[in-house]
């Protein structure tokens, strides 16, 4: 009898220690995925702001292209800019900085 | 004209009235028991899809004993205990279920496709949200599992019987079936049928568990309005995306089948039901939950029935068995409400102790049971994602000490 207790006791400690280690486990997994995830989401939101405040831009200068993009004839004109192209760099790089 | 052997025509009569006294009493027994389980399935008193097929099958296989061309008593249902592959070739071109027996039952694999069958129901963000909380009840949740194996030593069962019957606190028939497979093969059928007899008994039974143990006052705790101030000057959690919960199973399934080989079926099965369901697989989700759960279920139902048959169910062990199970899920239903109340003075009686029953697997029976006492007396109460988290965890933890006690029983002496 004392031997099936033994038995018991070290089956049920067994489980134990494997239960907190799947739980450990679980943890561990979820909350790397879910840093990860939040990473991400982060930088995926920072992204969509910027994106944003760029069409923005581009359309308050009535500017097509990421890039560099010539200028419409009317608008050159009326504000009267010498240059025929505008960067939209430029631009970013006014309202964001240098990066 | 030749005239007639009504002995035979009759024959299930006739078998009946030449049998042994305690043979007749046990067919009319089991005939009678298996028309009552049909009433009370019907009446929803026990699990009907399993009762009614269950029920069918007892009272059929008693009540169809025919003699046999050599003179012995058979039936053309099922023959359990062949073990010579040229006997057994020949029936199954005789018996019916024979097929479904030996290809399915016989081996575990009606067992895995419930296994898949539950798997694809559940949804692990439970767990995921709080795995530590989840796993300590569910641990505790098993306090049958392991408290009855001495018991049954005491009464006289060996090391490997008395772990077969423990499991019936671990409340999960498939892992009683598997278990008891592995370790008592002799006893696998009367375990079996006592062990669904009485998990359909949940239901009914541990409301009153739960009104002994847990006073009204602590019943009505309400878990949603103690998380929404917990969670009143914090974020609001992000729900768990597919993709975490498809991790979670392949990491934990893989680690599982690393450390209990022998109940790697059993953990892959349940697993690949969580995987399939967070892939998004609609058909094969549509297929699992369905066709395969139901059906296995309605075959499992049927075999056991039919293995319920007077001569193969007649062993001195049946009462000894129907009392161990009931030891067995009474203890663990307590231990689950133990667990429940730790966990209520840890967190300074911020938590509900009737969660504690939930984590008594049987999936979603205990859960539902939990909400349902609750919302009886606190009818705005909400305890159910934390209760379905325990549920959840039960089965894994009922599946991580079957692996242990398949893979460690051989070798204890």
């Amino acid at each position: 009898m004392g031997n099936v207790l033994m038995y018991t006791l070290l089956m049920a400690g067994i489980t134990f220690a494997i239960g907190f280690f799947v739980a450990f486990v679980i943890k561990i997994v979820f909350s790397t995925i879910q840093r990860m995830m939040r990473a991400q989401t982060e930088e995926f939101k920072t992204g969509i702001i910027r994106v944003r405040h760029i069409s923005k831009i581009r359309k308050q200068n009535n500017v097509s292209d990421i890039g560099t993009v010539r200028i419409s004839k009317n608008l050159s004109n009326r504000n009267n800019y010498t240059a025929s192209k505008v960067y939209t760099n430029d631009l970013v790089e006014y309202y964001y900085g240098k990066h | 004209m030749e005239s007639i052997d009504f002995s035979h025509l009759f024959q299930g009569i006739s078998t009946l009235l030449t049998s042994d006294p305690v043979i007749i009493f046990s067919r009319i027994f089991l005939m009678l028991l298996g028309m009552l389980l049909v009433y009370l399935g019907k009446k929803g008193v026990l699990e009907p899809l399993l009762m009614i097929p269950m029920g069918l099958g007892m009272a059929a296989i008693n009540a169809g004993v025919l003699f046999m061309p050599d003179g012995t008593q058979g039936n053309l249902f099922v023959d359990p205990l062949i073990t010579d592959p040229n006997q057994l070739v020949d029936v199954l071109q005789i018996d019916f279920l024979q097929p479904i027996y030996t290809f399915t039952f016989s081996n575990g694999l009606i067992a895995c496709f419930v296994f898949m069958g539950i798997g694809v129901l559940l949804d692990v963000s439970y767990v995921l949200q709080r795995p530590f909380l989840s796993m300590f009840l569910a641990l505790c949740g098993e306090l049958g599992t392991f408290l009855t194996i001495p018991i049954a030593m005491l009464f006289g069962l060996t090391l490997r019987e008395g772990a077969s019957i423990a499991m019936v606190g671990g409340a999960d028939g498939p892992m009683v079936l598997f278990t008891s497979l592995s370790l008592a093969k002799h006893l696998f059928v009367p375990i079996t049928v006592v062990a669904y007899l009485y998990l359909g008994l949940t239901y009914g039974g541990y409301p009153y568990l739960i009104r002994l143990m847990v006073p009204k006052r602590l019943r009505g705790i309400d878990m949603a309005a103690i998380n929404k101030e917990k969670n009143k000057h914090k974020k609001k959690p992000r729900p768990i995306s597919s993709g975490e919960k498809l991790a979670f199973a392949v990491v934990v399934c893989t680690i599982l089948c690393l450390l209990f080989p022998v109940a790697a079926p059993l953990f892959f099965s349940l697993f690949l039901g969580v995987a399939i369901r967070e892939s998004g697989l609609k058909h094969v989700i549509d297929f699992v939950s369905g066709p395969l759960l139901y059906g296995s279920t309605l075959f499992l139902g049927l075999l056991l029935g039919v293995l319920c048959e007077a001569h193969l169910i007649l062993d001195p062990k049946i009462l000894l068995l129907l009392v161990l199970g009931i030891i067995s899920l009474l203890l663990s239903g307590i231990g689950g409400i133990l667990g429940g109340y730790i966990m209520y003075f840890i967190t300074g009686g911020k938590f509900n102790p009737v969660i504690g029953i939930a984590a008594v697997s049987c999936v979603p029976t205990t859960a539902k049971v939990a909400q349902k006492e609750v919302s009886k007396v606190n009818p705005s109460a909400m305890i159910l994602p934390e209760a379905i988290g325990a549920n959840i965890s039960g089965v894994i933890t009922t599946a991580i000490i079957a692996g242990i006690y398949i893979t460690l029983i051989p070798f204890f002496k």
